[in-house]
């Protein structure tokens, strides 16, 4: 079985510069991995953390959360040193998750490296070590980090066999190992086996030994995944709910607010969007270029990518909702074709304008990732809100929370109510109205409701009124301060409303704070909603939005 | 016998002096590495660069979070400027000892030309003086950039600071107060537009003896620092024969003449640079000068290496971009003038290039551009960032200036434009790089002139003054053009070999000089007990009040409060001397930064609440709102709000300052807080969830 010398260079220089660019990358993975102080706001981890910290040897190894695989709540657990605490647990998720978005970065540099030379894969590493999205992946405890370097691992290992430099049986047991690690995180990642079954249909004419090699690979994947996931076994049916309830939201069929962004989003567009945003518009372009390349030059090596890469976007750019999570396994085949392609530009072009615009491009992309990460260094808005409210509140007032995202021990002793949003009809309106009467302090903890509400005019009919006259200070309160989580350069790269909302609000939100300024009735409030409804358009909440400290 | 107050003055002025001269030698290596070939060596050109880069490197450090301004600016730009020499301390700059001589000579004397024009009348008060005080005292309080905005509490500056900033760091480098370094920045201003203008005169007169040579020079900057335009001429010499229906000249008769004289609805403005110096306006377009002609000639360096046969240099280019960019968080139109000249200069290239069938001439010259626009941008990224536009696009100019009118403020051109476009008619297949690019320089000033005739920014000048900012500030530079322009069509066809050339230069050249009678408007005498740096004895009585507040201290959210008034009032003075933010300031200016009245309105109603209202839990909310630490009660105080007897606000402060009726309350929280009462409890139907 061969397979050393691919993640190994014989010239010192590049093999330094991606030892370099690795350290780099794990620098901006680990800065500010504490970046909630242990809140745990990124949902999806805090449910992960919770079922990790429910844990107990032996009698309780079969978790009852089962959206992600049992691996994801292992690892870290046992990392923590089996610790219950759900702030340590979060720090291992989060340790683990950094360490293996670091791993792709020297994966992805082989991946280029084979495929277009030593500028290929040195760009590789610059790109993976620097992409916004990955950075910002790594400070979660969630499966996407380990979700994208199994693929980055796929591929690799499909581009190194179909080159000739491993056998099919280190190709099968490999991918087979790793294939079955991912799925043992995450069930979806089934789809990840797209890659080495073109690897294997493309490799060396099949033989009857080539197959028993190739099943034995799959075998392994899911000897892994049952030895890992004993819920399949030993909980068969809360397994298959969980799936079918997951499945559900991924269809739209189960209705949760957290999907109501999506509502009239145009399939693909969309996810084309997002993807064009998070990778700064020129390498997008540059991976398009990539793809374009490589299939126009017929190399079979990257094939089983875009096969993968071809399929995953069909799969999942169908689906109603849109997370930019399920774009993760995309990355490491995007960077890596965007890195060959200007690698090849370089080459073969001669041009200064070429060069040119894609250091220009490369710079923004650089600038991004940087900038992403010095943000997890700042201190979280919610926190600071908090600390805000605390110090200008009489100690006695009330603090009403939308989307409470902070405990209420942070705003000291002031009473913490939570914001009942969205009010479908008149009657929660009203009980809207009587809260926020009496009210002194509002904190809006992110843009999930008013920037969404408004545009689901048959469902919410007066939740755009609401919020134009509240960002108006038509209910008597002032908008005092805005939160924000703002790295260097925070306002020329932060996604705009056309992002998809798990973009800013888990880890960087815009924190608005109202403050009582008059005294109003629910009346009072009530009427300013019905003034500002006929009106009323997220064009509107934005302009009024804009004039708010 | 000298006061001890003088030599303190001297002191201070000699250290700035130093100071500058350091920062110019340490740039020089890098002018010189991008400038090869240029007569002075790069010397004159390191001085702007060198002022410049000093107060770069810290605010962009600042921006990006890495230092602080306030504390660690000097030190920050002297280690950038150290390693600014270290990278191109190979290319020796030396330009000789009796040039380098002259060369200071020729600074150290408009710099002191430049104090004496400022001093003679010290005071920061008036135009714009206090809001570019505040800005620059702002900018010496702020660890991060953008600074606090001192005239709307809780909220950083939004309007072109980076020139400001500069100013304040060159003011903290030199370690002087605040209104000592505004009038020491405007010598200096004064000193780098003097030899911006000259060392670009002189590299673009090819030939000839040189002390011509450095006569035009002279006669360039003379004319760009002292001179009016042709109204002032005309309006002065030749009064009895025209129809003004003002009284008498004045300096501001010749920047505000279309509109004014005779009256009508389209007010416009054509100000100048001398007018800025006169009236000691430290505003973006005067701040922005220097680095305007640092572009201006390395644009000129562009166009030479590349008509030289040499090509683009990059590191030329990227210094450029650099320039540029500073200029445009400076003074936004410069950008797009610069960027207008940069067009001509590439168009002009590439067309040569073509003609002459060049290889790859347009992938070249793209790429030129394209490097030059990123540097640029990545240079003032962090301002780029933070910065929220106020201007609302461009509109087609539904009125027009009077062509006599136009005359009347540029006629001194035509006689210089005419021998000029007699030059490129001989010498149309053999023109000398100089010719070309003073050629594009008069089409430049002709441009500037011509495009507000055609189209305007919207902003927030309405009705009759909505042409009023695009004129002014591309007239602003025209102006500046056309002296240069015309010093050196005079020197090219005064050095010329026919007699007619030279008759006709001299024939030019007294519209152009006859500019200069300006200078006799405004020129000031000596004040009374000489010349001294201080700005604010303005201030009268309540500089004691002023000094007191200065030396308070403000947490970061915590602001003071005092009367704000009408844009270029006297009130918000304490904010724009000590530059603490206060709740609102100048009523119009926040509205031009805040791109609308409604943020200042609701500002105003709060201030006026504070001052005039006798319910003392409203007041506290208020206070609070806006986290008011210190509240002044002073004369403004009373002339704003009359009927107030501020009995609310003395029974909720502590006194920190008294003297003649003026005071200084500092806002006691728990007296506040124990006055407001929660909403749960004053209104109804409160649905109260635990926490």
């Amino acid at each position: 079985m061969r397979t050393g010398g691919f993640l190994r260079s014989r010239r010192p220089s590049y093999a330094a510069a991606i030892t370099v660019l690795t350290l780099f990358g794990f620098g901006l993975r680990a800065l500010g991995l504490r970046w909630d102080d242990g809140a745990l706001f990124q949902p999806d981890e805090a449910n992960l953390v919770r079922a990790a910290v429910g844990l107990a040897f032996p009698d309780r190894l079969v978790p009852d959360f089962h959206a992600y695989g049992e691996l994801s709540l292992l690892l870290p657990r046992l990392m923590a040193g089996w610790s219950a605490d759900p702030a340590t647990v979060s720090l291992a998720a989060r340790l683990l998750s950094a360490l293996a978005a670091t791993a792709v970065i020297p994966v992805a540099a082989a991946t280029a490296r084979s495929l277009g030379g030593r500028t290929a894969g040195a760009l590789a590493a610059l790109l993976v070590a620097c992409c916004s999205p990955l950075v910002a992946w790594a400070h979660f405890g969630t499966t996407e980090s380990v979700l994208t370097l199994t693929v980055a691992v796929l591929f690799l290992l499909s581009v190194i066999h179909l080159g000739g430099k491993i056998d099919l049986r280190g190709f099968a047991l490999w991918s087979g190992a790793a294939g079955g690690l991912g799925l043992a995180m995450k069930v979806s990642a089934a789809i990840f086996g797209v890659i080495p079954a073109v690897a294997l249909v493309l490799g060396p004419r099949l033989t009857l030994a080539h197959l028993r090699w190739a099943v034995a690979g799959g075998a392994l994947a899911l000897a892994i995944f049952l030895a890992t996931n004993p819920a399949v076994l030993l909980a068969t049916g809360d397994f298959r709910r969980a799936i079918v309830w997951e499945g559900g939201i991924v269809r739209g069929s189960v209705d949760v607010f957290w999907t109501w962004q999506f509502a009239g989003a145009a399939n693909g567009l969309f996810e084309l969007r997002q993807l064009f945003g998070m990778l700064d518009g020129g390498i997008f372009l540059c991976a398009l270029g990539g793809f374009v390349m490589f299939a126009w030059q017929r190399d079979d090596r990257a094939l089983p990518a875009l096969v993968f890469a071809g399929l995953y976007m069909a799969v999942t750019f169908g689906w109603h909702a849109k997370f930019v999570r399920y774009l993760a396994p995309l990355f490491p085949v995007l960077l890596v074709l965007a890195a060959c392609f200007i690698a090849q530009c370089l080459e073969r072009l001669r041009s200064d304008t070429a060069t040119t615009l894609l250091a220009g491009a490369i710079a923004l992309f650089v600038a991004a990732g940087v900038s992403r990460a010095i943000g997890f260094a700042e201190a979280d808005p919610r926190h600071e809100v908090a600390a805000y409210v605390t110090a200008h509140a009489t100690g006695r007032d009330t603090v009403l929370v939308e989307a409470r995202e902070v405990t209420s021990g942070r705003y000291g002793t002031n009473t913490v109510g939570l914001l009942a949003v969205p009010a479908q009809d008149r009657r929660a309106l009203e009980a809207l109205a009587d809260a926020v009467a009496g009210s002194d302090w509002l904190v809006i903890n992110s843009r999930r409701h008013w920037s969404v509400l408004p545009r689901l005019r048959d469902r919410f009919p007066l939740m755009c009124g609401y919020y134009l006259a509240l960002f108006r200070g038509e209910f008597g309160l002032a908008p005092v301060r805005r939160f924000e989580r703002d790295p260097p350069l925070a306002r020329l790269l932060r996604p705009g409303l056309a992002a998809e909302a798990t973009r800013v609000v888990f880890d960087r939100p815009t924190v608005h704070v109202f403050q009582r300024r008059d005294a109003r009735a629910p009346a009072d409030i009530l009427r300013a909603v019905d003034a500002a409804v006929h009106d009323c358009s997220l064009a509107a909440i934005v302009a009024a939005r804009a004039l708010a400290p | 016998m000298i006061q001890p107050a003088a030599i303190a003055d001297l002191a201070e002025t000699a250290r700035w002096f130093v100071w500058l001269l350091a920062a110019g030698a340490v740039a020089a290596p890098l002018a010189r590495r991008i400038c090869p070939g240029s007569r002075d060596g790069g010397y004159l050109l390191a001085k702007l660069l060198g002022w410049l880069a000093i107060s770069w490197v810290p605010w962009m450090l600042a921006s990006l979070g890495v230092v602080s301004f306030r504390a660690a600016g000097p030190a920050v730009g002297l280690a950038g400027l150290a390693v600014l020499f270290a990278l191109f301390a190979g290319n020796r700059a030396f330009p000789g000892w009796r040039r380098l001589f002259a060369y200071e000579a020729l600074f150290g004397a408009l710099f002191v030309a430049g104090l004496a024009v400022r001093l003679a009348a010290p005071d920061l008060s008036g135009l714009e003086k206090f809001t570019n005080l505040g800005f620059m005292a702002a900018a010496m309080r702020a660890d991060a950039m953008p600074p606090a905005d001192m005239w709307l509490s809780g909220s950083t500056v939004n309007y072109y600071y980076l020139g400001h900033a500069g100013a304040a760091l060159w003011t903290s480098l030199a370690g002087v107060a605040p209104d000592h370094g505004y009038q020491l920045h405007m010598a200096t201003l004064f000193a780098l537009t003097g030899i911006g203008v000259y060392r670009l005169t002189t590299e673009l007169c090819a030939r000839g003896p040189a002390a011509a040579r450095a006569l035009t020079g002279a006669v360039a900057a003379v004319l760009v620092l002292f001179a009016g335009n042709l109204h002032s001429v005309i309006y002065t010499l030749f009064r009895p024969w025209t129809a003004s229906a003002l009284a008498a000249f004045k300096p501001s008769s010749s920047t505000r003449f279309i509109g004014y004289d005779p009256v009508t609805s389209d007010k416009t403005i054509t100000e100048f640079a001398a007018y800025s110096f006169h009236v000691g306006d430290m505003h973006g377009h005067v701040l922005a000068t220097p680095a305007f002609l640092a572009c201006l000639s390395l644009l000129w360096a562009v166009w030479k290496n590349d008509r030289g046969g040499a090509g683009h240099d990059r590191l030329c280019l990227a210094v450029l971009g650099w320039t540029g960019g500073i200029c445009y968080a400076t003074n936004a139109f410069d950008a797009a003038i610069l960027g207008l000249m940069a067009a001509f200069v590439w168009s002009a290239l590439a067309l040569g290039d073509l003609s002459a069938r060049q290889p790859r001439w347009l992938d070249r010259h793209v790429a030129g551009g394209l490097l030059t626009l990123f540097c640029g941008f990545a240079g003032v990224a962090p301002f780029v960032a933070s910065f929220t536009p106020f201007a609302n696009g461009v509109e087609l100019s539904d009125v027009h200036s009077p062509l006599w009118q136009l005359a009347v403020l540029y006629g001194h051109l035509a006689l210089p434009l005419a021998g000029l476009g007699v030059l490129i008619a001989l010498h149309c297949r053999t023109a000398s790089p100089q010719l070309v690019f003073v050629g594009l320089l008069a089409l430049l000033a002709v441009a500037l002139i011509a495009i507000p005739e055609i189209v305007y920014v919207d902003d927030i000048y309405r009705e009759e003054f909505r042409r009023a900012n695009t004129m002014f500030k591309l007239s602003y530079r025209a102006q500046m053009l056309i002296f240069l322009v015309s010093a050196w069509v005079v020197f090219t066809l005064g050095t010329a070999g026919t007699r007619f050339a030279r008759v006709f230069a001299a024939v030019a050249a007294v519209p152009v000089l006859a500019t200069l009678v300006y200078a006799g408007y405004t020129a000031r005498p000596v004040p009374e007990g000489g010349y001294r740096l201080d700005g604010l004895g303005f201030l009268g009585e309540e500089r004691a009040l002023v000094d007191a507040v200065s030396r308070l201290q403000l947490a970061n959210g915590e602001a003071i409060l005092e009367a704000s008034g009408p844009s270029f009032s006297g009130n918000a003075r304490v904010s724009a001397v000590t530059g603490m933010p206060t709740v609102l300031g100048w009523f119009e200016h926040e509205w031009l930064w805040r791109n609308g009245p409604d943020i200042p309105n609701r500002r105003r109603a709060d201030v006026d609440l504070i001052y005039g209202s006798s319910d003392a839990a409203a007041v506290c909310r208020l206070l609070d709102m806006h986290g008011v630490r210190y509240v002044v009660l002073a004369e403004r105080e009373r002339e704003a709000y009359p009927e107030a007897d501020f009995q609310v606000l003395r029974g909720i402060g502590r006194p920190v300052f008294e003297r003649d009726g003026m005071g200084v309350l500092e806002v006691d929280r728990e007296r506040c807080g124990a006055l407001r009462t929660p909403a749960a409890e004053a209104a109804p139907g409160m649905v109260g969830a635990g926490g």
